[in-house]
């Protein structure tokens, strides 16, 4: 067997002389690298970003605009705000957490830390974001009883069904991000097993 | 002196090829896909340059960025289509001319599973095992049971194919 496989050593020492597609130069390489950085640090703070954004936006609102004198509509925009603020604390620890996973690692180490993040991943996009995204519902129609002293029941329908068919898309949009962490938690344990057989 | 460019420039062209050779018998023999994902891991050297630590050679330490770029690849590549193996393009005579041994070659190796798949194309590209076992990060024994076995599939597929 050893002589076959000194055989397949030859072809790929053969193979490996014409590469082909070297054409890239070191400094596009560079420059390519660089710019993928930046752009990977806009997607890591984008989205923490407009959450923020609407975080500040319903504060205002809820401030010079639409001032809820009741208790319950100040519990309702209390839970609504208070959801954001929690998501935006997680998507900053998970910024943080990603970056356990270094390329430079030995295989096993890599996949390890991947699935600890995923893991976390699993979460956040599960359970914590509906609980956040359930509260914010919450908080929204609490504020109804107040709402509907000054604006007209069918324009309180309306804003309500409204606000049902978002958090249906919004239900949705999770349930395609879990079952997407699902399949990267399935990708990577499938590859720990193939580290762990023959052990 | 030297700059992180200096020492990135002397890495791309030390080891390209080696990257290049194992990305595409990872990706099966595809070349186009394979100079991608060879860009992606140099890009992914320039990031790690700084976090170099001199605690393995350059060569380990590009080894391991390669095996793990090609691992995350999976990921991100299992939303796009892929060619099916069998439309690769099979040789059913006898691969003749050197091309025609090294595609066999890399078909044969693309029907093994992704992390045996890596290993075997470093015991290709003459490593030692105990460097496989650190770029692994498992134990050299496992590492030497694990070769025995894809040495065995592999002559297999490639009898298969021939």
């Amino acid at each position: 067997m050893e002589n076959e496989f000194d055989d397949l050593k030859s072809i790929w020492r053969s193979a490996k002389k014409n590469p082909g597609h070297l054409t890239v130069s070191t400094a596009d390489l560079i420059r390519h690298a660089e710019s993928k950085k930046r752009s990977s640090i806009v997607t890591h703070y984008a989205n923490m970003g407009v959450l923020t954004a609407v975080a500040i936006m319903l504060a205002l609102a809820f401030y010079f605009w639409f001032p809820f004198r009741e208790v319950l509509s100040r519990i309702g925009i209390g839970l609504m705000i208070g959801g954001l603020l929690i998501r935006i604390v997680i998507e900053a620890y998970s910024v943080r957490k990603s970056k356990i996973v270094k390329v430079s690692d030995t295989t096993a180490e890599a996949t390890e830390n991947t699935i600890a993040f995923l893991e976390f991943r699993k979460k956040v996009n599960g359970p914590v974001t509906y609980g956040i995204v359930g509260l914010y519902i919450v908080g929204f129609y609490v504020l109804s009883p107040e709402w509907s002293r000054y604006i007209s029941t069918s324009a309180l329908v309306l804003t309500d069904v409204g606000f049902l068919f978002g958090a249906i898309g919004m239900t949705w949009l999770i349930r395609g991000g879990i079952r997407q962490e699902m399949e990267d938690l399935q990708i990577v344990a499938d590859i720990k097993n193939q580290l762990r057989n023959d052990s | 002196m030297n700059t992180p460019q200096t020492v990135f420039e002397q890495l791309h062209t030390a080891y390209q090829p080696m990257v290049m050779q194992m990305c595409t018998g990872f990706v099966k023999g595809d070349r186009d896909i394979a100079a991608d994902l060879s860009q992606e891991v140099f890009i992914n050297v320039w990031n790690a340059l700084p976090g170099f630590r001199s605690e393995s050679s350059h060569k380990t330490w590009i080894y391991r960025i390669t095996v793990n770029t090609c691992l995350q690849y999976i990921r991100k590549s299992k939303n796009k289509t892929r060619l099916p193996l069998e439309h690769a393009g099979t040789v059913t005579e006898t691969p003749n001319t050197e091309e025609e041994r090294a595609s066999s070659l890399m078909r044969s190796i693309g029907q093994l599973e992704n992390v045996d798949r890596l290993i075997i194309m470093m015991v290709l590209d003459e490593l030692e095992y105990e460097e496989i076992a650190r770029v692994m990060g498992i134990s050299e024994n496992n590492l030497r049971v694990k070769i025995h076995r894809i040495k065995l599939r592999l002559k297999t597929l490639m009898k298969d194919g021939e």
